[in-house]
């Protein structure tokens, strides 16, 4: 019990420290917790309410800020410009720190701590909110639009039926964009899911001018309440519907370390301790971001109805410990997408890898085979088991089929390339270091003309630029291609 | 078996375990293009044995040099029993407005039903049209699609 209380100590910490440290006690600490800001509607909010008066004055002051505070509005909207993630699973978790932030940063020029950022429920309300139009004298107002006060966004993209569609899709992967790797750039374009494809995009461009463009549209005030809608439908399609982010480590440990805090230091965040902010930093009023019922409008109806206000009540009303260590479990649960391993082809030998000397690995698997398993919507892997590393990570392996003079300089851009694996770039004393990995080979199998009986996998150990090899060998203990079909399990590391 | 800690996958090393249904490539033929003088569009796809999770399409192209906000509305088409019935998907949008990518599209689980006993293929029904109710579409603008996908 000890340890559960010094472990959600900690993550009160990590998740709020910049709201309670100082110090407090677990009760405090507790308390400042089930205080936290609330971020609200902002159509339910008066214009002269405080929230967006403030709001009017953050937005102000960052605008007077020098140049070279990180502070400063432009130099907000650059953080954006030269660092989001769009089109893969890292636009949900890395927007939610950059709301954060820039909702602390509102906080500390307003003098005003439980501000909270408001949203805009463009399902509810698709015209951009009153109180961003009227002219230069609102700091809210941006002159670039090219949506008019009075035109809505299009309801097939933030209407009632499809949103709810959207919020009612269990997988991750659908509703939060396609995953990529820790290796990979966070910009990388992978693939745009639901929620991101639909209303974000929708929205962006609907109102155009600065919002239309990534570079420019935080500049637009709107873009802050617009993203703090897509936070919203995030933390009730989690929390609220009880639906699992994945848990798997590419996208758990990523860091971000473009966000400055309210004091204009640089920070450096991860992703998986993102997961406890709407639990322990801010909330949300309890409005669902899909009214119910959905007003007629001849697209199918959701399936839930007003079960969501209740639920996101319910949200909204803990107070005890015990209801906060039963968040904090939710959050930290994600779910595991297994693999149902439908025909396995194994080779029958270990390998050795070395540098400038690329391993050959023909794996008796019929090309027609795994084309067939690819139609039918499974995936073809190749697995590396039990790969030993002696030294440290002076090298990757670059993994291509069919592709005989493979060798280090062949481009990624390869049509044979399949992946790349690697150990982390840490030294383990001299003692080895051993792992599995599996490379999805579905892409270069399709693509790819490949004929008779086997397939030749081609494994090039790739040095890192600038180091001193202290080893140049890597093995193989059992190479095999799979033809796999996904499985996803909840809770399940 | 419990794993280092120090190792980390690059690649699609891990990404294997979440990719479920694989992206689409990238590089995908067009098989339809979309303008703002004939922006409907009809693609076939491939049959469902069972109740799909989503739909992928892919943009493989956009020529947009207005910078105009750009949607793509989608209905599927098909038979059933009942007879021919069509149901609305909602729409993509682009962002940036000429930024191509892969689109996955939430089904509600009806419509997945449907899909899984269709007569006959399914068809998806494509429209071009502005993220703003009402508003017309100008030239040039040429949106290109690639074979869509269930997931």
């Amino acid at each position: 019990m000890e340890q559960n209380r010094r472990e959600f100590l900690k993550m009160a910490v990590l998740g709020a420290g910049w709201l309670t440290f100082g110090g407090c006690s677990f009760e405090s600490c507790l308390q400042q917790i089930a205080n936290r800001p609330i971020r609200k509607d902002v159509n339910t909010l008066a214009a002269n309410d405080p929230i967006i008066q403030a709001y009017k004055s953050a937005v102000s002051q960052m605008k007077a800020l020098p140049a070279g505070d990180p502070r400063n509005w432009i130099n907000q909207a650059n953080i954006h410009a030269n660092h989001c993630p769009h089109g893969n699973w890292f636009f949900l978790p890395w927007h939610r720190w950059y709301l954060t932030y820039f909702e602390r940063i509102c906080q500390k020029l307003t003098g005003m701590p439980d501000f909270a950022l408001p949203y805009w429920n463009w399902v509810k309300d698709p015209t951009v909110p009153a109180v961003f139009w009227g002219d230069a004298g609102n700091p809210l107002y941006d002159s670039t639009r090219q949506i008019a006060p009075n035109q809505a966004i299009d309801p097939s993209l933030v209407g009632c039926s499809v949103v709810g569609t959207i919020m009612s899709d269990a997988n991750f992967i659908d509703f939060a964009s396609d995953p990529i790797t820790l290796a990979q750039d966070q910009r990388t374009v992978a693939g745009f899911g639901s929620l991101e494809g639909t209303p974000h995009n929708g929205v962006h461009g609907a109102v155009g001018g600065d919002m239309g463009q990534i570079a420019l549209s935080p500049r637009d005030p709107i873009f802050w309440l617009h993203h703090n809608m897509i936070e919203k439908c995030w933390v009730e399609w989690q929390f609220v519907r009880n639906n699992a982010n994945t848990n798997d480590n590419n996208w758990t440990s990523r860091h971000f370390t473009e966000f400055f805090d309210p004091d204009g230091n640089p920070v450096d965040v991860q992703v998986g301790i993102g997961q406890l902010l709407p639990v322990l930093s801010y909330q949300f009023d309890s409005l669902p971001v899909v009214p119910s019922p959905c007003p007629a409008t001849g697209l199918t109806p959701p399936p839930a109805g007003n079960q969501w206000a209740a639920a996101w009540e319910k949200f909204n009303t803990v107070k005890t410990r015990a209801d906060q260590d039963a968040l904090k479990a939710r959050a930290q649960a994600g779910a595991s997408v297994k693999l149902e391993e439908i025909l396995r082809f194994p080779l029958g030998a270990p390998a050795t890898i070395a540098v400038g000397r690329p391993a050959r690995l023909r794996i008796s698997a019929p090309p027609a085979s795994l084309k067939m398993a690819l139609s039918a919507g499974e995936r073809v892997l190749i697995r590396f088991d039990g790969v030993t590393l002696n030294h440290t990570t002076d090298f990757f392996a670059k993994v291509f089929i069919a592709k005989p003079d493979a060798a280090a300089s062949t481009p990624d851009s390869d049509p044979h390339f399949v992946g790349s694996f690697a150990f982390f770039n840490h030294d383990h004393g001299g003692a080895a270091v051993r792992g599995n990995f599996h490379l999805d080979a579905s892409a270069a199998v399709k693509r790819l003309d490949l004929a008779g009986n086997s397939v030749e996998v081609n494994v090039v150990l790739t040095p890192f630029p600038k180091r001193v090899l202290k080893s140049n060998v890597l093995e193989i203990a059992a190479t095999e291609i799979q033809i796999v079909k996904d499985v996803i399990e909840r809770g399940v590391k | 078996m419990r794993w280092p800690a120090a190792l980390i996958a690059m690649g699609a090393a891990i990404m294997a375990g979440v990719a479920a249904g694989g992206a689409l490539p990238t590089d995908g033929r067009a098989l339809i293009g979309l303008t703002a003088s004939a922006p409907d569009g009809e693609l076939t796809l491939p049959s469902a044995t069972a109740p799909p999770a989503a739909l992928r399409l892919a943009v493989t192209g956009v020529e947009n040099p207005s910078m105009q906000g750009v949607a793509i509305a989608l209905r599927l088409r098909l038979n059933t029993p009942a007879g021919r019935i069509e149901r609305a998907l909602g729409a993509v949008a682009l962002f940036p407005s000429n930024q191509p990518g892969n689109f996955t599209i939430s089904l509600p689980a009806k419509v997945a039903n449907l899909v899984a006993h269709a007569a006959g293929p399914v068809r998806l029904l494509v429209h071009l049209q502005s993220p703003t109710a009402g508003r017309m579409l100008i030239e040039p603008l040429k949106v290109s699609l690639a074979q869509p996908r269930w997931r």
